[in-house]
């Protein structure tokens, strides 16, 4: 082979050096059969203090990593609803409660939306509670899925869609409950709705998770999704939550009010006061967390 | 050649481009593709894929970056200092990444290819390291 010429190649070379330096070499590793004319301790040996640095400082630093505080806000963890829709309660798709229900609610929402959390969290068990259960409100979700549109992956979509998913094998409100229960508490578009932790959702929701991965990526929940929002914006909605009380906008001011006229079109009596479950301290209407 | 210098760059250039990807989807918002073999989303999920704030895949970035300075200076101006950082800093993220590998196998359940492949990269570029500076003892 023409590589194979009697010209010294770096193989030999090779060997020269190590011939040469054979004498300062004692401290590495695997040398010792070699005899070296002045021995060096091994605390001289640059490799060797290399190496006990490199390790010692892995040590340190996989230490402090270790004791980084764990923030309590984590994507990994998934928070059961504090306070899910009842499975008593009559449902159909992303309505609840009787369709002759003598009182229509509806509720447009961004799942990414922390006014809509608290909405859904303090305000929404109330009406549940206290009117869809009885049969006097019928309450209907509505996607205004506009939070992330400047964003890709697009999170409020990607949730709009999940949930509607879950809507197409009947669990919709579970799904809905799941979501708010694990929204992001430091805000939107920062991975928290992703097809990953949308998978885990649906599987604490007991969905059949192939048919709910086809149904994540298909183009056509996603446009309806746009349909909905392009109808809401029709209505005027430019925030979240927009909620109508037969089709007439609310002010979320208090959950007493609320109360109010919804009882008065649905004939009821005045709430007595203090009857009222009046723990909805926090106004979801005044957050204006709808800005894009 | 003895000095090894385009396996050291091209391994920490490989890691480079591995690193870069991940730090990017990452940045960006998404979530690394794995093809057939999943597990990478549920890394990138995970309460583990930062430090500080900071993404992990980012300090593997500038890791890589150093890596590929050195790995220049080495072959192209034979500085022992810089093969002697390769391979100190090369042990170091052969230990670190063995630790993160250790995480993915025992902790978060999910083993993530991209992140096996930047491994690979490490450890071969820290053996390759360490076997150029015991043929490249000190003049």
């Amino acid at each position: 082979m023409p590589g194979q010429a009697p010209t010294p190649g770096p193989a030999s070379r090779r060997r020269q050096r190590r011939a040469q330096s054979a004498g300062r070499a004692a401290g590495r590793p695997r040398t010792s059969n070699r005899t070296p004319a002045t021995s060096r301790p091994l605390w001289q040996n640059p490799t060797a203090i290399t190496t006990v640095l490199a390790v010692i400082a892995t040590i340190i630093l996989i230490i402090v990593v270790n004791s980084r505080p764990t923030t309590p806000n984590n994507p990994s963890v998934l928070n059961p609803p504090a306070n899910p829709v009842a499975d008593s309660v009559p449902r159909q798709g992303t309505i609840l409660g009787s369709t002759s229900a003598p009182v229509t609610m509806d509720a447009w929402e961004d799942f990414q939306c922390p006014a809509c959390e608290i909405w859904t969290l303090q305000w929404e068990p109330n009406v549940v509670q206290e009117f869809v259960a009885a049969g006097v409100v019928r309450y209907q979700f509505h996607d205004y899925a506009f939070l992330g549109t400047d964003h890709t992956p697009d999170e409020s979509l990607n949730a709009a869609v999940a949930a509607q998913c879950a809507s197409a094998q009947g669990k919709f409100w579970q799904y809905h409950d799941w979501l708010y229960a694990n929204q992001n508490p430091n805000g939107e578009n920062q991975g928290w709705f992703l097809q990953a932790r949308l998978d885990a959702i649906a599987q604490k929701v007991g969905l059949d998770l192939a048919v709910f991965d086809t149904c994540l990526v298909d183009p056509a929940r996603a446009a309806a999704v746009h349909t909905e929002q392009d109808a809401g914006t029709a209505l005027g909605i430019t925030e979240t939550p927009s909620i109508f009380v037969n089709e007439k906008l609310q002010a979320l001011t208090t959950y007493a009010a609320l109360e109010a006229t919804i009882r008065s079109l649905a004939g009821l009596p005045a709430s007595p006061v203090g009857s009222s479950t009046s723990g909805a301290g926090a106004s979801p209407g005044a957050s204006g967390s709808g800005q894009p | 050649m003895g000095r090894n210098g385009p396996a050291t760059a091209g391994f920490a250039s490989l890691g480079l481009l591995i690193a870069a990807y991940l730090a990017w989807t990452r940045l960006s918002g998404g979530l690394p593709v794995c093809g057939p073999l999943h597990g990478c989303e549920t890394v990138a999920l995970s309460s583990y894929s930062e430090l500080f704030g900071v993404p992990v895949a980012v300090f593997g970035l500038a890791f890589s970056i150093v890596l590929f300075g050195l790995s220049l200076a080495w072959w192209r101006r034979a500085d022992r200092h810089a093969l002697l950082g390769l391979y100190g800093l090369g042990l170091l993220g052969v230990l670190f990444v063995a630790y993160l590998t250790y995480l993915e196998l025992f902790v978060i359940d999910a083993v993530c290819v991209w992140c096996a492949g930047y491994a690979l990269t490490v450890l071969s570029g820290w053996i390759t390291a360490a076997v150029t500076l015991r043929r490249n003892p000190a003049d």
